[in-house]
């Protein structure tokens, strides 16, 4: 059984971003990571092979440009086997439903039983693209799930309910979003820092998968950026010392009661 | 082919067949953009009658319900194929799709199977000169981008829409015209439910509350997280959590607001021993006010919030408990 994990190269949640004049990232300006909840994607394919449940290769499929490879030694260190990059200048501005053909396009040139996903990402809350994959290629998806088993030709999870949790299910081949919920992903080791290194990552590029490089990017989108803004943060920043409790309490009454608050 | 000037919302019900409160929002932007383009509200409800005829009520002229029990058994791969043969049928203007899991699930799948442009984690629509503009906010909420659809008009277009972003408004007297959709032939299969389990005590909503008070680190113990329940049921609202006291085990992963939990906007946010780190500010940032409670003045959600109260929350929050009861007659 091999598994593919589909992983997103994204600027540090921590890192302070700058603006360039045309209102677009300074991406250059931010440290990359691997999207958080793609390690626990990561960290379950990983521990699905560990289980013994499979037995082949692990392999992690980014779209991203050429320095995303920095990002991926990340993931490759963490114990993936190899990795594929699909990079283009083409391929910059790209929308959700192009996102998702090179993605499909790519997973057509591997041999997988199961794309593994994070559930979302922290740079564009997303959560969109598995299943726009997993239709493109037919496939069922087993969504925002922890608790990963693999059983008998099936990926089974839990999936949060409004009562409760639901027990769901697809046969491989499918698509598994997992949640941060599923496992604690581990730190790179040093001697797996040391074999990443020497990990093949192949390249592939729009051309390589047959698709025409004006049907992605920012000419094939089917939405267009209008304008970006710093969103308003100025609050009020009242502050209030507290003195004896009854007194502090009164005042923060009062201040709910101002705002129609109770 | 080009769309008619319609604007849908599609509707999820809950385990008793109920729309859910996010899906009555949808149904009643969808009406008020619609109102703008020069067409109807209308709505998708993956449910029974019943439920369909409830968001009649809600602003949408016409509404569908997919009733057919195989949404049940799968829930995304039915629903999904449904949903896709309506718009590829009627030719909506835009569709407005719940960010949620399962919401999401279907949104992807349409896209995937439509070709259809698509705006994720919507905080806005406005619509201008017949164009319609969607905010997303992007990079963990530190930008709001604007977006506009290249393809509106000649296909439909989806935004899927964060709770909070429109009021529902309901009118007892208004009956939609509610018919039945059908499951097609073709559904590409999603997920197989095998049980459906209830928790004692059940999830809370934290998506859906006007009244959110959450508890962190500072709290000092587990034992201590009742306080923050306290507050909470003297301000009529929700409990959320931080990631570190869920990762300690205090309170379940349901209740987590942040990066990798859940993103709230309540009206009333009270942060009660939580230091504001990144992770949970991304989760929180857009709540209506914010009030934080902490002993340390140098905290960073005191940089993001409208009322800083700098002291000990093992003293203040107590007492607050007992002011509000008291200023609402009812101790």
């Amino acid at each position: 059984m091999n598994i593919v994990v589909c992983m997103k190269s994204v600027p540090d949640t921590t890192a302070e971003k700058r603006l360039l004049p045309d209102g677009t990232l300074d991406r250059a300006s931010v440290a990359a990571v691997i999207n958080p909840w793609d390690e626990y994607a990561i960290e379950e394919a990983l521990r699905i092979r560990e289980s013994g449940a499979a037995t082949g290769e692990i392999v992690l499929l980014c779209m991203g440009p050429e320095n995303s490879t920095e990002t991926i030694r990340k993931g490759l260190a963490m114990g993936a086997d190899r990795a594929v990059l699909v990079a283009d200048p083409a391929l910059h501005g790209s929308d959700m439903w192009a996102t998702a053909r090179v993605l499909a396009a790519a997973l057509k040139t591997l041999q997988f039983d199961i794309v593994m996903f994070g559930s979302q990402s922290t740079d564009a809350g997303g959560g969109i693209i598995y299943n726009a994959v997993a239709e493109m290629l037919g496939l069922p998806a087993v969504t925002w799930i922890n608790e990963v088993s693999v059983q008998g030709g099936k990926v089974r999870g839990k999936r949060g309910s409004d009562v409760g949790y639901d027990v769901v299910e697809a046969p491989v081949p499918c698509v598994v979003s997992v949640t941060q919920t599923a496992n604690e992903p581990r730190y790179p080791s040093l001697p797996g820092i040391m074999k990443a290194k020497k990990k093949e990552i192949a390249n592939h590029n729009v051309a390589s998968l047959g698709i025409d490089a004006s049907e992605v990017g920012l000419s094939g989108a089917k939405s267009q950026v209008t304008g970006t803004e710093r969103p308003q943060t100025a609050r009020a920043n009242q502050i209030l010392k507290a003195e004896d409790p009854a007194t502090t309490a009164a005042a923060i009454a009062d201040f709910l009661e101002s705002k129609k608050l109770i | 082919m080009a769309t008619n000037n319609d604007v849908w919302a599609i509707v999820e019900t809950d385990f008793a067949g109920r729309p859910k409160r996010l899906g009555l929002e949808l149904v009643s932007m969808a009406a008020q953009l619609a109102g703008q383009y020069g067409g109807q509200g209308g709505a998708v409800v993956i449910g029974p009658r019943e439920a369909a005829e409830t968001v009649g009520q809600y602003g949408a002229a016409n509404v569908f319900y997919v009733g057919d029990e195989r949404c049940k058994s799968d829930l995304v791969g039915p629903a999904a194929a449904a949903i896709s043969a309506l718009i590829s049928q009627h030719n909506p203007r835009l569709v407005l799709l719940p960010s949620t899991p399962l919401g999401k699930d279907w949104a992807g799948r349409i896209c995937g199977r439509l070709g259809l442009a698509i705006n994720a984690d919507t905080i806005d629509v406005t619509v201008d000169g017949g164009k319609a503009t969607a905010v997303t906010p992007a990079f963990n909420g530190s930008l709001r981008v604007s977006a506009q659809f290249k393809t509106e008009g000649e296909q439909t277009v989806l935004a899927v829409v964060r709770p909070g972003v429109a009021t529902s408004t309901r009118n007892e007297g208004a009956a939609a015209n509610v018919q039945e959709a059908p499951v097609p032939g073709d559904v590409t299969p999603g997920m197989t439910v095998v049980e459906r389990v209830a928790e004692k005590g059940g999830v809370p909503d934290l998506a859906g509350a006007q009244v959110i008070v959450a508890g962190g680190r500072g709290l000092g113990s587990a034992e201590k997280f009742e306080m923050v329940r306290e507050l909470a049921d003297s301000l009529g609202g929700a409990v959320g959590a931080t990631r570190a006291i869920v990762d300690m085990g205090w309170i379940p992963y349901s209740y987590q607001i942040g990066q990798t939990g859940k993103t709230v906007r309540p009206k009333l946010y009270v942060a009660v021993g939580i230091s504001g780190e990144i992770q949970h500010k991304v989760g929180m940032q857009t709540s209506g006010t914010i009030i934080a409670i902490n002993k340390d003045a140098n905290a960073p959600i005191f940089q993001f919030c409208d009322l800083a109260v700098v002291g000990d929350l093992h003293q203040v929050v107590p007492a607050l408990v007992a002011e509000i009861n008291r200023r609402k007659g009812t101790a």
